[in-house]
């Protein structure tokens, strides 16, 4: 009998070394860092404040530029980087715990806080295939395409008020143009890959990105109108003072605008209930099927990236960016990180809540009632700019009350979920864990 | 200094991609050749502090035409390359058409009135709100008008050829 033997390939270059220095650091690192998880994690916190002050007092008013602009590109990348190691955790503990399970909970000790580094490392040492088929030169340039414009875009993300790599007066639009280049990296992704699966979620992709991109531009014109510019940084200045300031709590369109706004996010980013282009249940994987190794990573990372980005958008232009809800003494990066972190953390939430829809279903709803609903409020903003200046008052409490009803609302969930959590998880599951 | 090499940088793009576009024939490559050539127009308009019309060029062009085109060249099947080599006669129209539009375009660089300083205004958002809801109100309105009409026309083209309504089978 003939038996099919794999040809033996040494593996050299830049990947082999990696996984070498991985390896070695692992061995010596991985003990300390078990022992100490929770040094590490306060660690990091104080790190992070520490970083704040440094940048604040030293970086930004460095005078020679180029200095200042390598370090907070370096700063950004790592930004990025951190946001998607996080989310990507974070998406698993949320599914698990959502599910009745408990996630990854053996890497890194404290659970499984670097199960997406060993991740990564995996997927670094995984063989690069290329269909024989494939159109091979797009289907390399594809996860690129995905992958840089996301991270172009927080070029004009302002973190704080002087906290911009660039303030320019575009910046909501540029933010909008990069995350329409994204798309172009997924429709090329599946082309490229020559396979149905990939050309059904790439189709998908085009479809449901061209006519959700009307209604997330009009509901960001409600806020625009109001504040009248688009550049982010004039938009955050805009609301501070405290939470009753937040554009969101404005006038009753603003409110409305958010969550239209946040369900139209919700299809640029392909995230469930809009996660057509991979339906994993129909199409394998979708437009990444015959991705492996570090592309499908790439497009893994472009994802989480830009999660961030358009809750970024959201954050500074409906919930008052970097000011804190109560006065602006402790304004800063800090809070417009954390009320990003938490917009991410609810679209894991509707992710592994809602079931998927149909395609037909997705473009029903787009046309017919978020479509004429965002001209509506589009609209009705324009007549509030006009005559509604006088109850400007009443609207800020009873919105601003509202938003507070729903967050006491969230928080006595979350108290109730946390006081009987042990229901959630059985007690078999609890017996095998790592210190039980 | 730095501007200069990052104009010929763009420059050297839009060049290459532009030849590449008319060397392929591939044509989902020809659409993607074509998004690199107006990604470099778009850096050349940031280059020239034009960050409206270049977040604009990027916006329509490259996030909604071209989107369209990836989108309406998939559904054509891999035997249309061969199809889309000109015949000789085509040739010859196509060198005529094009010699004449570039000796016009090299004239109007070589002999055109070039303003010296354009003025350069930190809030060209504004501006651009208020000069085409101002001066420039009626061309505005109409080009909106003319979108609405291909709009229409679009819909009207796309829907079925025979109307089913009321007819019985």
């Amino acid at each position: 009998m003939q038996t099919f033997e794999r040809p033996k390939i040494e593996y050299t270059g830049i990947s082999k070394t990696i996984a070498e220095i991985a390896v070695v650091v692992a061995k010596i690192a991985g003990p300390i860092l078990r022992r100490l998880a929770w040094f590490v994690f306060f660690g990091v916190i104080i790190f992070g404040c520490a970083f704040v002050w440094a940048v604040g007092r030293f970086v930004n008013p460095l005078v020679p530029w180029i200095v200042r602009d390598i370090i907070v590109v370096a700063g950004g990348l790592g930004f990025v980087s951190l946001v998607a190691m996080v989310g990507i955790w974070g998406e698993r503990k949320v599914s698990g715990h959502i599910q009745s399970r408990l996630g990854p909970m053996r890497t890194g000790g404290w659970h499984g806080w670097l199960q997406s580094l060993a991740d990564g490392l995996k997927f670094v040492q995984k063989e690069d295939l290329i269909p024989a088929s494939a159109d091979q030169p797009l289907f390399r340039l594809a996860p690129y395409i995905a992958l840089v414009p996301v991270i172009c875009a927080y070029v004009v993300i302002p973190f704080g008020a002087s906290w911009v790599f660039r303030d320019r007066d575009v910046s909501l639009l540029f933010v909008l143009a990069m995350l329409g280049i994204e798309v172009l990296g997924v429709i090329l992704g599946g082309w490229a890959s020559n396979s149905k699966w990939s050309l059904y979620g790439a189709m998908r992709e085009a479809c449901q990105l061209v006519s959700y991109e009307i209604p997330m531009g009009l509901s960001l014109l409600v806020p625009v109108m109001a504040v009248g510019s688009i550049s982010l940084v004039q938009m955050g200045k805009a609301q501070s003072g405290g939470w009753f300031n937040w554009l969101m709590f404005q006038n009753p369109f603003l409110f409305f605008a958010f969550f239209t706004y946040y369900i139209a996010s919700l299809a640029s980013c392909k995230r469930a209930p809009f996660d057509l282009p991979e339906g994993e249940s129909e199409l394998v994987a979708g437009f990444h099927t015959e991705y492996s190794g570090f592309r499908f990573v790439m497009f893994f990372f472009a994802e989480y990236a830009a999660m961030f980005a358009v809750s970024a958008i959201a954050t500074i232009v409906f919930l008052g960016g970097w000011n804190s809800p109560v006065g602006d003494a402790t304004s800063g990066p800090l809070w417009f990180v954390a009320k990003g972190m938490f917009l991410v953390w609810v679209q894991m939430w509707i992710r592994w809540t809602l079931p998927r829809i149909r395609i037909d279903q997705v473009m029903h709803a787009c046309v017919k009632y978020l479509l004429p609903f965002t001209m509506i409020l589009f609209v009705g903003s324009s007549v509030w700019q006009l005559y509604g200046s006088q109850f400007i008052f009443y609207t800020r409490f009873i919105l601003g009350g509202l938003g507070l009803v729903m967050v006491g609302l969230f928080l006595a969930g979350a108290g109730y979920g946390y006081v009987n959590r042990g229901r959630l998880v059985g007690r078999l599951a609890r017996k095998h864990l790592p210190g039980a | 200094m730095i501007e200069t090499i990052l104009f010929y940088i763009f420059a050297m793009i839009m060049v290459v991609s532009g030849l590449a576009i008319l060397v392929s024939t591939n044509i989902v490559r020809m659409a993607y050749w074509l998004i690199g050539m107006l990604l470099a127009v778009a850096g050349i308009y940031f280059l020239l502090g034009a960050y409206f019309l270049g977040v604009v060029q990027i916006i329509v062009y490259v996030g909604g035409v071209a989107v369209l085109v990836v989108f309406g060249v998939m559904l054509t099947s891999r035997q249309l390359a061969s199809q889309l080599l000109p015949r000789a006669w085509e040739v010859v129209w196509l060198i005529c058409v094009t010699g004449i539009f570039l000796a016009g375009l090299v004239r109007m660089i070589l002999k055109g009135p070039w303003a010296g300083n354009v003025k350069q205004s930190p809030q060209t958002v504004a501006e651009i709100g208020r000069s085409l809801l101002g001066n420039f109100i009626g061309p505005f309105e109409l080009a909106s008008v003319l979108l609405l009409v291909v709009l229409l026309g679009a819909a009207y083209l796309a829907r079925p050829r025979v109307p089913t309504l009321g007819i019985k089978k």
